[in-house]
Protein backbone atom coordinates (compact mmCIF):
# COMPACT_ATOMS: atom_id res chain seq x y z
CA UNK A 1 0.00 0.00 0.00
CA UNK A 2 1.44 3.33 -1.03
CA UNK A 3 1.89 5.99 1.59
CA UNK A 4 1.00 9.55 0.65
CA UNK A 5 1.96 12.98 1.95
CA UNK A 6 1.07 16.53 0.94
CA UNK A 7 3.47 19.44 1.02
CA UNK A 8 1.96 22.89 0.59
CA UNK A 9 3.84 26.04 -0.36
CA UNK A 10 1.07 28.21 1.06
CA UNK A 11 2.02 31.66 -0.35
CA UNK A 12 2.41 30.20 -3.82
CA UNK A 13 -0.78 28.15 -3.55
CA UNK A 14 -2.85 31.07 -2.26
CA UNK A 15 -1.58 33.56 -4.83
CA UNK A 16 -2.56 31.24 -7.66
CA UNK A 17 -5.88 30.34 -6.06
CA UNK A 18 -7.18 33.91 -5.82
CA UNK A 19 -6.25 34.48 -9.46
CA UNK A 20 -7.48 31.18 -10.88
CA UNK A 21 -10.61 32.72 -12.37
CA UNK A 22 -13.28 30.62 -10.65
CA UNK A 23 -14.73 33.71 -9.01
CA UNK A 24 -13.98 37.17 -7.72
CA UNK A 25 -10.80 37.67 -5.74
CA UNK A 26 -12.50 38.60 -2.47
CA UNK A 27 -14.83 35.60 -2.69
CA UNK A 28 -11.90 33.26 -3.24
CA UNK A 29 -10.03 34.88 -0.33
CA UNK A 30 -13.00 34.26 1.96
CA UNK A 31 -13.34 30.71 0.64
CA UNK A 32 -9.70 30.07 1.40
CA UNK A 33 -9.90 31.54 4.90
CA UNK A 34 -13.13 29.97 6.06
CA UNK A 35 -13.85 26.90 3.97
CA UNK A 36 -10.98 25.23 2.12
CA UNK A 37 -9.86 22.29 4.27
CA UNK A 38 -6.56 20.76 3.27
CA UNK A 39 -7.49 17.41 4.78
CA UNK A 40 -10.47 17.24 2.40
CA UNK A 41 -8.24 18.29 -0.47
CA UNK A 42 -5.75 15.61 0.51
CA UNK A 43 -8.52 13.03 0.61
CA UNK A 44 -9.69 14.08 -2.84
CA UNK A 45 -6.19 13.75 -4.27
CA UNK A 46 -5.07 10.57 -2.54
CA UNK A 47 -8.31 8.79 -1.73
CA UNK A 48 -6.97 8.28 1.77
CA UNK A 49 -5.93 10.10 4.91
CA UNK A 50 -2.39 11.40 4.91
CA UNK A 51 -0.10 13.90 6.56
CA UNK A 52 -0.30 17.44 5.24
CA UNK A 53 2.59 19.82 5.85
CA UNK A 54 1.87 23.48 5.22
CA UNK A 55 4.67 26.01 4.99
CA UNK A 56 4.00 29.71 5.26
CA UNK A 57 5.41 33.01 6.36
CA UNK A 58 3.88 34.40 9.51
CA UNK A 59 3.97 37.89 8.03
CA UNK A 60 1.49 37.85 5.18
CA UNK A 61 -0.05 35.90 2.33
CA UNK A 62 -1.10 36.81 -1.15
CA UNK A 63 -1.11 39.71 -3.56
CA UNK A 64 -2.07 43.20 -2.40
CA UNK A 65 -5.68 42.88 -3.60
CA UNK A 66 -6.18 39.75 -1.49
CA UNK A 67 -3.64 40.24 1.26
CA UNK A 68 -4.03 38.15 4.41
CA UNK A 69 -2.01 39.21 7.42
CA UNK A 70 -2.24 40.04 11.11
CA UNK A 71 -5.07 38.47 13.06
CA UNK A 72 -6.65 37.05 9.90
CA UNK A 73 -3.52 35.07 9.15
CA UNK A 74 -3.19 33.96 12.77
CA UNK A 75 -6.80 32.84 12.83
CA UNK A 76 -6.41 31.00 9.57
CA UNK A 77 -3.33 29.14 10.73
CA UNK A 78 -5.12 28.18 13.95
CA UNK A 79 -8.00 26.83 11.89
CA UNK A 80 -5.95 24.63 9.60
CA UNK A 81 -3.82 23.39 12.48
CA UNK A 82 -7.01 22.10 14.09
CA UNK A 83 -7.79 19.94 11.07
CA UNK A 84 -6.92 16.26 11.11
CA UNK A 85 -3.42 15.43 9.92
CA UNK A 86 -2.38 18.99 9.16
CA UNK A 87 0.61 20.82 10.57
CA UNK A 88 1.39 24.37 9.55
CA UNK A 89 4.90 25.71 9.94
CA UNK A 90 5.74 29.38 10.17
CA UNK A 91 9.16 29.35 8.56
CA UNK A 92 9.71 33.07 8.65
CA UNK A 93 13.24 33.97 9.59
CA UNK A 94 13.96 37.11 11.55
CA UNK A 95 15.34 40.09 9.76
CA UNK A 96 14.64 41.63 6.39
CA UNK A 97 15.68 40.26 3.06
CA UNK A 98 15.33 42.59 0.13
CA UNK A 99 15.67 41.72 -3.50
CA UNK A 100 15.94 43.83 -6.61
CA UNK A 101 13.16 43.62 -9.15
CA UNK A 102 12.71 45.45 -12.41
CA UNK A 103 9.36 47.01 -13.24
CA UNK A 104 7.60 48.85 -16.01
CA UNK A 105 4.74 51.23 -15.30
CA UNK A 106 1.57 50.12 -17.08
CA UNK A 107 0.44 53.72 -17.55
CA UNK A 108 3.53 55.68 -18.54
CA UNK A 109 5.90 52.89 -19.55
CA UNK A 110 8.61 54.06 -17.17
CA UNK A 111 11.12 51.34 -16.43
CA UNK A 112 13.13 51.06 -13.27
CA UNK A 113 14.49 48.85 -10.55
CA UNK A 114 12.98 48.62 -7.08
CA UNK A 115 13.73 46.80 -3.88
CA UNK A 116 11.05 44.60 -2.38
CA UNK A 117 10.96 42.61 0.80
CA UNK A 118 10.90 38.93 -0.06
CA UNK A 119 9.79 35.92 1.89
CA UNK A 120 12.55 33.82 3.27
CA UNK A 121 12.82 30.19 4.02
CA UNK A 122 9.66 28.64 2.61
CA UNK A 123 11.19 26.88 -0.38
CA UNK A 124 14.26 25.77 1.55
CA UNK A 125 12.28 24.62 4.59
CA UNK A 126 9.82 22.67 2.49
CA UNK A 127 12.64 21.03 0.54
CA UNK A 128 14.45 20.02 3.73
CA UNK A 129 11.20 18.59 5.09
CA UNK A 130 10.63 16.62 1.89
CA UNK A 131 14.00 14.92 2.36
CA UNK A 132 13.63 14.56 6.15
CA UNK A 133 10.40 12.62 5.74
CA UNK A 134 11.21 10.36 2.80
CA UNK A 135 10.98 7.31 5.06
CA UNK A 136 7.32 8.06 5.75
CA UNK A 137 5.92 8.41 2.23
CA UNK A 138 6.05 6.82 -1.19
CA UNK A 139 4.08 9.43 -3.09
CA UNK A 140 4.39 13.15 -2.39
CA UNK A 141 2.00 15.79 -3.65
CA UNK A 142 3.74 19.12 -3.98
CA UNK A 143 1.26 21.99 -4.02
CA UNK A 144 3.33 24.67 -5.66
CA UNK A 145 4.01 26.07 -9.11
CA UNK A 146 7.49 27.26 -8.14
CA UNK A 147 10.44 26.22 -10.32
CA UNK A 148 12.72 26.42 -7.27
CA UNK A 149 11.56 22.90 -6.41
CA UNK A 150 12.84 21.38 -9.66
CA UNK A 151 16.21 20.17 -8.28
CA UNK A 152 14.56 18.60 -5.23
CA UNK A 153 11.94 16.81 -7.32
CA UNK A 154 14.58 15.57 -9.73
CA UNK A 155 16.69 14.13 -6.92
CA UNK A 156 13.74 12.50 -5.16
CA UNK A 157 12.64 10.81 -8.36
CA UNK A 158 16.18 9.53 -8.90
CA UNK A 159 15.83 7.92 -5.48
CA UNK A 160 12.69 6.10 -6.55
CA UNK A 161 10.13 8.44 -5.04
CA UNK A 162 7.03 9.58 -6.88
CA UNK A 163 6.43 13.31 -6.71
CA UNK A 164 3.27 14.77 -8.20
CA UNK A 165 2.83 18.47 -8.68
CA UNK A 166 -0.58 19.98 -8.02
CA UNK A 167 -1.77 23.50 -8.57
CA UNK A 168 -3.49 25.89 -10.89
CA UNK A 169 -2.95 26.56 -14.58
CA UNK A 170 0.33 28.15 -15.65
CA UNK A 171 2.79 26.39 -13.37
CA UNK A 172 6.50 26.37 -14.10
CA UNK A 173 7.03 24.23 -17.20
CA UNK A 174 10.26 22.91 -15.71
CA UNK A 175 8.39 21.74 -12.60
CA UNK A 176 5.72 20.05 -14.72
CA UNK A 177 8.45 18.26 -16.66
CA UNK A 178 10.19 16.98 -13.53
CA UNK A 179 7.08 15.87 -11.66
CA UNK A 180 5.64 12.42 -12.30
CA UNK A 181 2.39 14.17 -13.15
CA UNK A 182 0.87 17.59 -12.64
CA UNK A 183 -2.70 17.77 -11.33
CA UNK A 184 -4.93 20.71 -12.16
CA UNK A 185 -6.48 21.42 -8.76
CA UNK A 186 -9.17 23.59 -10.24
CA UNK A 187 -10.61 20.67 -12.19
CA UNK A 188 -9.77 18.03 -9.59
CA UNK A 189 -11.26 19.67 -6.51
CA UNK A 190 -11.39 23.44 -6.12
CA UNK A 191 -14.21 24.28 -8.53
CA UNK A 192 -16.48 21.70 -6.90
CA UNK A 193 -15.51 22.90 -3.45
CA UNK A 194 -16.09 26.57 -4.29
CA UNK A 195 -19.53 25.70 -5.71
CA UNK A 196 -20.42 23.95 -2.44
CA UNK A 197 -19.08 26.95 -0.51
CA UNK A 198 -21.28 29.33 -2.49
CA UNK A 199 -24.29 27.21 -1.61
CA UNK A 200 -23.63 26.66 2.09
CA UNK A 201 -21.45 29.53 3.28
CA UNK A 202 -22.73 32.09 5.74
CA UNK A 203 -24.96 34.36 3.69
CA UNK A 204 -24.78 31.93 0.76
CA UNK A 205 -27.49 30.78 -1.58
CA UNK A 206 -29.24 28.27 0.69
CA UNK A 207 -29.24 30.50 3.76
CA UNK A 208 -30.49 33.45 1.72
CA UNK A 209 -33.21 31.30 0.18
CA UNK A 210 -34.54 30.36 3.58
CA UNK A 211 -33.96 33.55 5.51
CA UNK A 212 -36.06 36.72 5.68
CA UNK A 213 -37.03 39.09 4.24
CA UNK A 214 -39.92 37.52 2.40
CA UNK A 215 -42.21 39.82 0.47
CA UNK A 216 -45.65 38.98 -0.85
CA UNK A 217 -46.20 38.95 -4.56
CA UNK A 218 -48.25 41.91 -5.70
CA UNK A 219 -51.93 41.23 -5.25
CA UNK A 220 -51.31 38.14 -3.20
CA UNK A 221 -52.97 37.58 0.09
CA UNK A 222 -53.28 34.82 2.63
CA UNK A 223 -51.58 33.86 5.79
CA UNK A 224 -49.53 30.69 5.88
CA UNK A 225 -46.66 30.42 3.42
CA UNK A 226 -43.63 28.26 3.38
CA UNK A 227 -40.24 28.41 1.86
CA UNK A 228 -38.19 25.34 2.34
CA UNK A 229 -35.00 23.65 1.40
CA UNK A 230 -33.97 20.11 1.61
CA UNK A 231 -30.71 18.39 1.13
CA UNK A 232 -30.33 14.73 0.73
CA UNK A 233 -27.68 12.30 -0.35
CA UNK A 234 -28.36 9.44 -2.69
CA UNK B 1 -18.17 15.83 -13.57
CA UNK B 2 -17.38 12.32 -12.38
CA UNK B 3 -20.59 10.47 -13.00
CA UNK B 4 -19.15 7.28 -14.37
CA UNK B 5 -19.67 3.75 -13.17
CA UNK B 6 -18.18 3.16 -9.74
CA UNK B 7 -18.00 6.85 -8.90
CA UNK B 8 -19.63 8.04 -5.72
CA UNK B 9 -22.99 9.67 -6.43
CA UNK B 10 -23.47 13.39 -6.24
CA UNK B 11 -25.48 14.81 -3.38
CA UNK B 12 -28.68 16.47 -4.42
CA UNK B 13 -29.84 19.75 -2.96
CA UNK B 14 -33.35 20.99 -3.59
CA UNK B 15 -34.66 24.46 -2.90
CA UNK B 16 -38.40 24.92 -3.02
CA UNK B 17 -40.93 27.56 -2.15
CA UNK B 18 -44.69 27.60 -1.76
CA UNK B 19 -47.32 30.25 -1.42
CA UNK B 20 -47.60 33.77 -2.79
CA UNK B 21 -44.22 34.92 -1.61
CA UNK B 22 -42.03 36.94 -3.91
CA UNK B 23 -39.06 34.75 -4.81
CA UNK B 24 -37.69 36.97 -7.58
CA UNK B 25 -34.61 38.11 -5.67
CA UNK B 26 -33.92 34.53 -4.63
CA UNK B 27 -34.36 33.27 -8.17
CA UNK B 28 -31.85 35.87 -9.30
CA UNK B 29 -29.33 34.32 -6.89
CA UNK B 30 -29.96 30.94 -8.50
CA UNK B 31 -29.40 32.43 -11.95
CA UNK B 32 -26.16 34.05 -10.75
CA UNK B 33 -25.01 30.72 -9.35
CA UNK B 34 -25.97 28.97 -12.58
CA UNK B 35 -23.94 31.48 -14.59
CA UNK B 36 -20.88 30.82 -12.44
CA UNK B 37 -21.26 27.07 -11.88
CA UNK B 38 -23.52 25.63 -14.60
CA UNK B 39 -22.34 22.06 -14.02
CA UNK B 40 -23.77 22.03 -10.52
CA UNK B 41 -27.31 23.13 -11.35
CA UNK B 42 -29.55 20.26 -12.30
CA UNK B 43 -32.98 21.83 -12.50
CA UNK B 44 -34.48 25.29 -12.74
CA UNK B 45 -38.26 25.44 -12.61
CA UNK B 46 -39.56 28.91 -11.69
CA UNK B 47 -43.16 27.81 -12.25
CA UNK B 48 -43.00 25.26 -9.46
CA UNK B 49 -40.37 27.25 -7.56
CA UNK B 50 -38.12 24.21 -7.57
CA UNK B 51 -34.38 24.30 -8.04
CA UNK B 52 -31.98 21.41 -7.79
CA UNK B 53 -28.24 21.45 -7.38
CA UNK B 54 -25.54 18.81 -7.33
CA UNK B 55 -22.79 18.75 -4.73
CA UNK B 56 -19.89 16.49 -5.54
CA UNK B 57 -18.99 13.75 -3.07
CA UNK B 58 -15.50 15.25 -2.83
CA UNK B 59 -16.87 18.62 -1.75
CA UNK B 60 -19.52 17.11 0.49
CA UNK B 61 -17.01 16.36 3.26
CA UNK B 62 -16.48 20.10 3.75
CA UNK B 63 -20.23 20.69 3.81
CA UNK B 64 -20.99 17.84 6.17
CA UNK B 65 -18.68 19.03 8.92
CA UNK B 66 -20.35 22.46 8.82
CA UNK B 67 -24.00 21.35 8.77
CA UNK B 68 -24.54 21.94 12.49
CA UNK B 69 -23.27 25.50 12.25
CA UNK B 70 -25.31 25.99 9.09
CA UNK B 71 -28.49 24.82 10.79
CA UNK B 72 -27.83 27.02 13.81
CA UNK B 73 -27.85 30.10 11.58
CA UNK B 74 -31.34 29.30 10.31
CA UNK B 75 -33.30 30.75 13.17
CA UNK B 76 -36.89 29.64 13.07
CA UNK B 77 -36.15 26.66 10.91
CA UNK B 78 -37.46 23.22 11.51
CA UNK B 79 -34.44 20.98 11.09
CA UNK B 80 -34.63 17.29 10.42
CA UNK B 81 -31.51 15.20 10.07
CA UNK B 82 -32.58 11.58 9.62
CA UNK B 83 -29.01 10.55 8.87
CA UNK B 84 -25.58 11.95 8.34
CA UNK B 85 -26.26 12.11 4.62
CA UNK B 86 -29.74 13.56 4.61
CA UNK B 87 -31.11 16.77 5.98
CA UNK B 88 -34.12 18.98 5.65
CA UNK B 89 -34.62 22.53 6.72
CA UNK B 90 -38.01 24.20 6.55
CA UNK B 91 -39.01 27.71 7.45
CA UNK B 92 -42.62 28.83 7.56
CA UNK B 93 -43.47 32.47 7.15
CA UNK B 94 -46.73 33.96 8.35
CA UNK B 95 -48.14 37.32 7.41
CA UNK B 96 -48.02 39.64 10.41
CA UNK B 97 -50.36 42.63 9.97
CA UNK B 98 -48.61 44.48 12.77
CA UNK B 99 -45.22 44.14 11.12
CA UNK B 100 -46.78 44.66 7.70
CA UNK B 101 -44.97 41.68 6.21
CA UNK B 102 -44.05 38.06 6.51
CA UNK B 103 -42.13 36.89 9.56
CA UNK B 104 -40.53 33.54 10.24
CA UNK B 105 -42.49 31.38 12.65
CA UNK B 106 -40.21 29.61 15.11
CA UNK B 107 -40.67 25.89 15.00
CA UNK B 108 -42.06 24.46 18.20
CA UNK B 109 -42.09 20.69 18.48
CA UNK B 110 -45.31 19.08 19.66
CA UNK B 111 -45.18 18.26 23.34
Amino acid sequence: MLRHALFVDLPNFYSHLVRCGIGKTDMLRDYFLSWLDFDCLAGALTGDFCSVWVFHSGRRLGPSEARVDGNYLTGYVDRINSLRGITAYDVDIEGKQTELASYECEKCGHKGVAQWESEKGIDASLTVHLFDTTDTWDVAYLLSADADFVPAVRTLRRRGKTVLGAGFPSPSSALVRECYDYIDLRAAFVEEDVAAYELFRQGGLVQTWLAPPVAAQSGAAGPARTCNSQQSGY
Amino acid sequence: MRDGPGDAPYHRLSLTGAGPVDLSSREQLVRDFHAAFPRYVRKIDPVRATYQFAVSPLAWHSVERRLDAFGARLQGARIETPSAHRGRWTITYLYDPTAGGYVAVPFEPLS
